[in-house]
């Protein structure tokens, strides 16, 4: 377990279907807005026009961006658990480094929704007293795993106070 | 020890009233304007009669239903006309006992009593209205005999006390930033009442006062100003009059006010960090407040949720009243800070985007003319003085094993923030592969604050110096 890990390979399948679905939702407000300027009286057309290729512009920009950003999310979101503390971190360009005491952690929550259970994947979120941070995705073993012991090492902490 | 259930002082009828009138006046005003198109006096006559009717017999109704019970391990409350509510609160679960004491009550003998536990409600869970001011000391004994049976607590005979004097009331109440909150709150109604005043209204009163010429109307703002400035210090003072402190058995206990006597009482184990705080008017004058953040349940009064214990004191005396109520805090006067120009330059260049933007907007509404000039200093001095005085104060350091002490500037009030390490629930350090190259990082730190959690960041520090707190604090 001392070692520092890297998320499931799996979660950059779920980062692109999520940059899918942003995109896909957008597409169907740019739908929707070009519809309604078919309708709509001569003098509201044009406006209406430029929104819908601004629109436009932005959700195949999102996607883009979203899409190039996965592996690079993927490379630089990391994590480490031993037994005094829980420690996260992300980024290169931007780096950020969380620090969890297991002594300070609450509860830790497992969520999955039909996506990740696509991938067997929990989001797994680690909640202290003030505030929460959230492992986006691990497989269903190495989170129980996880959770497992984070649990029993916090029971052991309480211990030693 | 049982007693039997007992109803609140009559006195507390005053506060059912105003409960009732304040659930009651919304359908009234709404009965009312329904009405109105038909004219008829008789029928708005008749909801008023209605309504007072309705109104008193709830007040009566809801004093009658409510009733409290002192037993020997809980208190039990009872209250509800149609749905009844009966309450346990066990003294061993209780959190805070606070007391409050309005003006007309003080001849009676009685005060309100606000029970809380650890329980996440919108309010306090008892709340009796108005029982005798013995009730309170009869509950506190009731809880330390719970204590004494399960645990045997060290109790320090010797009270700590602080009075506050007239001169640093006065002192504290006009050097107050709350003066401007209330500018703005009446800035904000002016616009909305603006919407409702007639259009002729607004013209006839704006001709009257350009007859008074400019000078005139300037000293009339003034005036007004002023006179804000004197309500607002007179609320302050009436708010902190009499203010004391009191340290005894583990607990912090501050009493204060006026027309309403307030008495907060604090366990010690639940404050989680101190802060000193200097507003820049009170740089200037070399005063200081001392503010706890503590745990508490109720979400009343979350705006300011962080307890002050020390409205006003001299500089040079922080040190001594810290070392006379937090011992065990290595206290050092003041923070060194070595300002750095990095420090400067990151805090600087980052005000920078919104200074343009804004300039840029300014010079598109105004053109170029004196007026926009006028706005964009302003404008610039806004950004920049709040943010030259972040990098001029900015600062973290160890003290000891045990306590991380963090400086920075929120709102031009530079505050000095005492942690210990075992209130601190998390941290997170960021940097960049740019900050990287120079050595610098920032570091937020989360701790418990109320019901919910608080942040207080520093950025743009040595990287060693995180890197330290980072060690220090993982091991």
């Amino acid at each position: 377990m001392n070692n520092i890990k890297k998320l499931p390979i799996e979660i950059k399948s779920i980062w692109r279907l999520n940059a899918i679905m942003d995109f896909l939702i957008l597409i169907a407000i740019t739908i929707a807005i070009f519809i309604w300027r078919i309708f709509a009286p001569i003098d509201m057309k044009k406006g209406l026009g430029v929104a819908t290729l601004i629109l436009l512009i932005t959700a195949i920009l999102v996607l883009l961006i979203e899409l190039i950003l996965v592996t690079y999310h993927w490379n630089f979101w990391t994590y480490y658990i031993d037994e005094r503390q829980v420690e996260l971190h992300h980024g290169f360009f931007f780096r950020k480094q969380i620090i969890m005491p297991i002594a300070r952690i609450q509860n830790v929550t497992l969520k999955q929704g039909p996506i990740l259970r696509w991938k067997n994947l929990q989001k797994v979120i680690i909640v202290t007293a003030a505030g929460s941070e959230e492992i986006t995705g691990l497989k269903n073993d190495e989170a129980n795993n996880l959770k497992e012991l984070i649990m029993k090492l916090a029971q052991e902490a309480k211990n030693d106070i | 020890m049982t007693s039997k259930p007992r109803h609140l002082h009559p006195a507390a009828l005053v506060f059912f009233l105003y409960q009732s009138f304040k659930e009651g006046i919304l359908p009234f005003i709404i009965s009312v304007i329904g009405t109105t198109n038909t004219k008829s006096k008789d029928i708005v006559v008749g909801i008023g009669v209605i309504f007072v009717f309705f109104i008193i017999v709830t007040t009566l109704l809801n004093y009658w239903m409510f009733t409290y019970q002192i037993l020997s391990d809980e208190i039990v409350t009872k209250s509800g006309i149609f749905v009844k509510k009966i309450n346990h609160v066990p003294y061993d679960r209780i959190q805070n006992v606070m007391t409050n004491q309005w003006f007309f009550l003080k001849p009676f003998g009685l005060e309100e009593l606000k029970i809380e536990t650890a329980s996440q409600t919108e309010q306090a869970e008892v709340e009796l209205k108005a029982v005798p001011n013995k009730l309170r000391q009869e509950i506190e004994n009731l809880r330390s005999d719970q204590w004494n049976n399960e645990q045997v607590k060290e109790i320090k005979q010797n009270e700590n006390t602080y009075s506050i004097t007239w001169k640093d009331l006065i002192k504290f109440s006009l050097t107050s930033s709350t003066f401007l909150s209330g500018l703005l709150l009446i800035m904000a109604m002016y616009g909305k009442i603006q919407r409702f005043i007639d259009k002729q209204i607004y013209q006839t009163a704006a001709n009257e006062f350009s007859h008074l010429g400019s000078m005139l109307l300037l000293l009339i703002i003034l005036l007004i100003l002023l006179i804000l400035y004197l309500i607002s210090a007179l609320v302050l003072i009436s708010q902190y009059y009499h203010f004391t402190l009191v340290e005894k058995d583990g607990h912090f206990e501050i009493t204060r006010g006026l027309f309403q006597v307030k008495r907060t009482d604090i366990s010690i184990n639940r404050i989680q960090a101190i802060i000193i705080k200097k507003s820049f008017i009170r740089t200037l004058l070399g005063i200081a407040t001392i503010k706890l953040v503590v745990i508490s349940n109720t979400k009343e009064n979350s705006s300011d949720k962080d307890v002050i214990i020390m409205p006003v004191i001299k500089s040079g005396q922080l040190k001594k009243f810290m070392e006379q109520f937090f011992p065990d805090i290595p206290f050092k006067n003041g923070v060194a800070v070595k300002p750095r120009k990095l420090t400067y330059y990151y805090y600087l260049r980052n005000v920078t985007i919104p200074v343009i933007v804004i300039a840029g907007v300014i010079l598109w509404l105004f053109h170029l003319t004196w007026v926009s000039g006028i706005l964009i200093i302003i404008e610039s001095a806004c950004w920049y003085v709040p943010a030259y005085l972040v990098s001029r104060c900015s600062k973290s350091e160890l003290i000891d094993e045990r306590f991380l002490v963090l400086q920075n500037s929120y709102l031009m009030t530079k505050q000095t923030i005492y942690v210990p390490k075992r209130n601190i629930q998390y941290i997170r350090r960021k940097d960049s592969i740019w900050l990287n190259k120079r050595k610098i990082a920032s570091l937020i730190v989360n701790i418990r604050s109320g019901v919910g959690e608080r942040r207080f960041r520093i950025s743009y520090q040595p990287q060693f110096e995180i890197n330290n707190i980072v060690e220090w604090y993982k091991k």
